[in-house]
């Protein structure tokens, strides 16, 4: 009976490891397990035993069972795992293959380099202020102590609506809504937006255009603070190893007035200074219009073309590429551009 | 405002490196250069010149250089022998990097060039007539083989300064070189002119009767020999862009050039009184200036007259009867001063600009006007041979304001941020010719005349930053006591603009000035908003509707082989009282695709609806669409207003296809929203707990009329849903074979879910029975089976 069984066992795990077939290997389940199988049948004849015997044979029975079930297991998880690396070989794939094409948006370029200037200003704590562009000529001109017969107006021909109202030639009268606002107390704003004035459309010209004003007021105020905040942000839009250089000039609403140049690298890699902002101490009596005693405080000023730093940033050859919207011309702004 | 190095040196040691100099402290510097591009030119004789033995037009010269005799062909035909002329011997570079070579000319050697003043670069209109078209030949003996620019007085440099509107002082030489004297430490010395008066007095009288003139003088001049003026002015002028007209014109220019001082000459003889009168015009009054055009007058122009008559348009221009002609032969010489808005508003409203009127707009000052006539004086005696009588007559009306300025001691530093040494400050002063009185707090300062623009303490404060040097000012960080935050609508409008970005639309910027056929094209918000003197018929008229740029970049971008556009824009329209944010998106062709795989989303109604509506959910603004007919411009069947609590915010719709075909564009559709409403619209809800419970799926299929629509099916669904029904989705809508014509199959998909409970069957079903009931009586709904 022993032989028998030994003889069992070792046939059952050489048909098992002989089974190529999840059907094979299933008849051989039936061939020892089933109703007639080898196995079940010496099962069966279990109570033709001495009961004395029965347990040992029993127990001999069933350790082989567990051989054979523990193998037969293991061979059909064999053989399922390679039906399945058969099926999966099939899936290769080709990853190079374009992937689903999703059109690709873009954020204009001049609202990129905006957020860009808000986000430092806010971090030194601005407040973003904002003003029609439909303006009041008290707001745009005569608040920046340009009354009606001032030079500087000649500096800008603008777009009048009527003796009062035109589209506004600079940010500037943001300035002057929002020193109204505060009712005399100290102020730090941005105010980016779009202005007008006529001038031809050509490549370094556009008779609509953006520009970001900032204004401070406090008690104590001094250029050396707006010195700081200019290279602050010329370094903040191109690179930390930017030097800045102040030239005196002249606009109505500030006093001392001063152009900012920038050492700039070009394409070539040589440097060379590139005007980009003017900038200066708001005018006592900007100050005083706007509600505010020259003798208690004073305030700084800048105000930097929007599309001049876009042009110089990205080496840009013509003002009209923002205005066209050219698709493949926006598409080549992607945000997170380094400085 | 040119300024030559010739004209400089005439006051002071031009300091090295002058243009950056300039540039740094004074004025920005336009342009630098030599005053003439060449280099190496010389003086010649020509000695013979013979024709060409093979060429018509040229001319065989030989030419005296210096202890040397060049062979030299010629092209010009008023070259002749004996002439002193301007030779560009070979190694010399004339203007445009032309470098002169030794050459042969139809055989004939040529070692040089003897020159025109139009190679040497300079304009054809500044080169006096005998001169045109031909060379330049001394009219004296000059130093053969020295250097031709020098001769000319064409030699050094020419500076363009860009002068902003403050600084009337940097519109002379003089007043140039007292700002620079004053950063290379120097002093101006004014020369003081000898004149010699004859014993004749000088016979006019002047009486100013007007508050528009501050003073008066005139000086008479006789035996005034008019003729050419003398080569170094007429090239001084040369250099300064200004043509040379005769020497008692040129002087006037000059005097205007180096001094700043406007000057105007009479023809004596055609003034019929000796009474010089300063006066207010008439209104109405007519005049005829120099130009020979008649001009009327206000009440607010000022007119020098002699009693009888007008002879100047005061500061502005002289009048024709009194012009200085090839035979006046006596002259009465005015130098005055006139308030600068008087002259401001003259020369504005007749559109008289001049070089004079420039000056006293912005300011003359007033020790200058004396000075300039004496200057002119001496000229007129030593250039045109006038004899000039005893005397000067002047009536000085009022003295130019000017007010001392008073700072505190510690305001310089206080303002600059800086620690700068009271004892420096004083040297500052000095150098800019301050007079100043000290308190034991302040400085009582008075600038000096030509210095009109220095009027309040803030306009020292430049003064002294840029002595100090802008660049040397410290850095100071501001210690903010401020919260930097965007506002909420602020953040919002970045959002929105970021998500469109990100779902794949193009941001544009596009003009606010547009053609009046686009003003109501897609909207109208209001009565349109017209520039006054539009630069063009094309932008003369403020947008209502961001539609038509976007058109515009559509086609642009069409018409450059680019099928696929979706963009969108953010900007303001305008009407009268009114200015407010837009939206606007449109889509164009395949939006996103796979052709390998040939999946594509294309462009419909839908797909820009379904964009839009997933745009909004994000700030938890939910919109109804409703079809209407109200846009000619659209698809009259495939248009709807945008609804948002019952009130029209916007519309959208596919672009009609006459237009589509205009634009060689694919199907396209465009959407607009006014975005105020929701830019403020702040969201604020408290959490609902997610259910624990399953949920119960019901599919719905009806049919119904054409004409009803989704939306009215899904409202009567969702009454009769009530709270267990959790969404409502259409899956399927049909028309054709099996359906009765004018009716459609449209098929929803149920959702319910008991938030406290696990839902029964038995409920939902009754539910379904309640709503398919309503739908029934509502829309005549039938189930299809």
């Amino acid at each position: 009976m022993k032989e028998l069984l030994k003889q069992i066992k070792t046939e059952a795990l050489f048909e098992i490891e002989q089974a190529t077939t999840i059907g094979a290997l299933e008849a051989v389940r039936v061939g020892y397990f089933g109703k007639k199988g080898r196995l079940t049948e010496v099962m069966g004849q279990m109570r033709h035993l001495d009961p004395a015997e029965r347990p040992a044979f029993g127990q001999a029975v069933n350790t082989i069972k567990v051989a054979i079930e523990a193998a037969w297991t293991a061979r059909k998880q064999n053989l399922e795992e390679a039906i399945l690396i058969a099926t999966l070989q099939k899936e290769q794939l080709d990853v190079t293959l374009p992937g689903l094409h999703l059109y690709q948006g873009s954020i204009h370029p001049l609202n990129q380099v905006i957020e860009e200037v808000e986000d430092l200003f806010l971090g030194m704590g601005y407040t973003v202020e904002e003003g029609p562009e439909v303006e009041l000529d008290l707001f745009n001109f005569e608040m920046m102590n340009i009354a009606k017969d001032h030079p500087a107006r000649d500096m800008q021909d603008s777009f009048y609506i009527d003796d009062k109202t035109l589209l506004r030639t600079q940010t500037s009268p943001v300035q002057a809504r929002a020193m109204l606002k505060m009712k005399g107390e100290p102020l730090k704003i941005i105010c980016p937006g779009k202005v007008y004035r006529k001038d031809d459309d050509d490549p370094s010209h556009s008779h609509q255009f953006m520009q970001i004003e900032g204004l401070v007021i406090d008690r104590d105020i001094t250029l050396a603070h707006l010195k700081d905040t200019l290279l602050t942000m010329v370094r903040h839009l191109f690179g930390p190893e930017r030097e800045i250089r102040l030239r005196p000039s002249y606009f109505p609403f500030t006093e001392p007035s001063m152009e900012v140049d920038v050492l700039m690298q070009k394409q070539d890699g040589t440097t060379e200074y590139i005007e980009i902002l003017g900038a200066g101490m708001v005018h006592p009596e900007v100050l005083r219009m706007g509600g505010y005693d020259p003798q208690v405080y004073r305030g700084f000023a800048f105000g930097v073309g929007v599309e001049r730093i876009a042009l110089l940033k990205y080496h840009i050859d013509d003002i009209r590429h923002f205005y066209t919207n050219d698709i493949r011309f926006l598409r080549q702004f992607k945000e997170g551009v380094s400085s | 405002m040119i300024i030559t190095k010739n004209s400089l040196q005439k006051w002071m040691k031009i300091p090295d490196q002058i243009a950056e100099l300039t540039n740094q402290k004074i004025i920005e510097v336009e342009a630098f250069s030599p005053l003439v591009e060449a280099t190496g030119l010389i003086i010649g004789k020509v000695l013979t010149c013979n024709p060409h033995p093979d060429a018509d037009r040229l001319k065989v010269t030989t030419v005296d250089i210096g202890g040397q005799v060049e062979h030299i062909v010629c092209g010009a035909n008023n070259v002749e022998a004996g002439q002193t002329v301007i030779v560009a011997p070979v190694g010399s570079v004339l203007p445009g990097n032309f470098k002169i070579k030794k050459t042969k000319i139809r055989g004939q050697e040529s070692n040089g060039m003897i020159c025109s003043l139009e190679e040497l670069g300079i304009p054809l209109d500044l080169i006096p007539e005998q001169y045109k078209g031909g060379i330049y030949y001394f009219d004296e003996e000059k130093t053969l083989g020295s250097d031709a620019l020098e001769a000319l007085h064409l030699d050094g440099w020419k500076m363009t300064l860009g002068l902003t509107p403050n600084r009337s002082d940097l519109l002379s030489v003089l007043g140039f070189a007292y700002d620079l004297a004053a950063f290379s430490n120097q002093t101006i010395k004014l020369p003081q002119h000898q004149i010699k008066e004859t014993k004749t007095l000088n016979p006019y009288k002047v009486t100013i009767e007007t508050d528009g003139c501050l003073r008066y003088y005139a000086r008479y001049f006789t035996d005034v020999t008019i003729k050419p003026s003398p080569m170094w002015l007429r090239n001084t002028l040369m250099a300064y862009d200004m043509k040379s007209i005769n020497n008692v014109v040129d002087i006037s220019n000059l005097v205007l050039l180096e001094y700043g001082t406007p000057l105007h000459m009479f023809d004596a003889a055609k003034l019929e009184t000796n009474e010089i009168v300063i006066r207010n015009a008439q209104a109405d009054e007519v005049v005829v200036t120099l130009d020979g055009i008649e001009r009327k007058l206000t009440a607010d122009d000022l007119l020098i007259t002699d009693q009888e008559k007008p002879i100047a348009l005061a500061g502005v221009m002289g009048l024709e009867n009194t012009m200085i002609t090839d035979k006046t032969t006596s002259v009465v010489l005015e130098a005055a001063l006139f308030e600068p808005k008087a002259i401001q508003q003259t020369s504005k409203r007749l559109n008289l600009r001049s070089d004079t009127s420039l000056r006293f707009e912005r300011g003359v000052d007033e020790e200058r006007v004396y000075q300039g006539l004496e200057y002119a004086t001496k000229l007129l005696i030593e250039l045109a041979d006038a004899k000039v009588s005893s005397g000067v007559a002047e009536h000085l009306h009022r003295r130019q304001l000017r007010p001392s300025i008073t700072v505190s001691k510690t305001y310089f530093n206080e303002h600059l941020g800086i620690n700068m040494t009271e004892e420096t400050l004083k040297t500052y002063f000095d150098r800019y010719r301050y007079q100043v009185e000290e308190t034991e707090n302040e400085y009582i300062i008075q600038p000096p005349s030509d210095r009109l623009d220095l009027k309040i303490p803030a306009d020292l404060l430049e003064e002294i930053s840029r002595i100090y040097g802008l660049n040397e000012i410290p850095m100071t960080k501001h210690k903010s006591t401020h919260t930097g935050l965007l506002t909420f609508k602020q953040k919002r409008l970045r959002m929105l603009r970021h998500r469109l970005a990100a779902s794949g639309l193009n941001e544009v910027i596009s003009y606010s000035l547009n053609a009046l056929d686009t003003i109501h094209a897609y909207e109208n918000i209001g009565e349109p908003i017209q520039v006054v003197a539009p630069m063009s018929e094309d932008k003369k008229y403020l947008r209502q509707s961001l539609i038509p740029g976007l058109l515009k970049t559509a086609e642009y971008n069409r018409n450059r082989q680019t099928k696929n556009m979706h963009l969108f824009e953010i900007g303001h329209v305008y009407a009268k009282d009114q200015e407010f944010n837009k939206l606007a998106l449109l889509m164009s062709g395949d939006w996103h695709y796979q052709p390998w795989q040939k999946q594509v989303i294309k462009t419909d109604f839908y797909t820009l609806k379904g964009l839009f509506e997933n745009t909004f959910k994000m700030f938890n603004v939910t919109f109804v669409l409703e079809t209407c007919e109200n846009y000619s411009n659209l698809h009259p069947y495939r248009q709807a207003h945008i609804k948002w609590q019952d009130e029209v915010v916007g519309f959208m719709g596919q672009l009609h296809p006459t237009i589509q075909k205009e634009l060689n564009l694919a199907e396209t559709y465009v959407l607009e929203l006014k975005l105020e409403p929701f830019l403020n619209e702040q969201i604020s809800f408290n959490y609902q707990p997610v259910s624990k419970y399953p949920n119960i799926e019901r599919d719905l299929a009806l049919v119904v009329a054409e004409t009803v629509t989704a939306n009215d099916l899904i409202k009567i669904i969702k009454e009769s849903g009530r709270k267990l029904l959790q969404n409502v989705e259409v899956f399927d809508v049909y028309q054709g074979n099996n359906i009765e014509a004018g009716k459609k199959s449209i098929a929803f998909h149920l959702l319910f879910n008991d938030a406290k409970k696990t839902l029964e069957t038995e409920t939902v079903d009754e539910i379904m029975e309640k709503i398919i009931y309503r739908l029934q009586q509502t829309w005549s709904a039938e189930i299809r089976k």
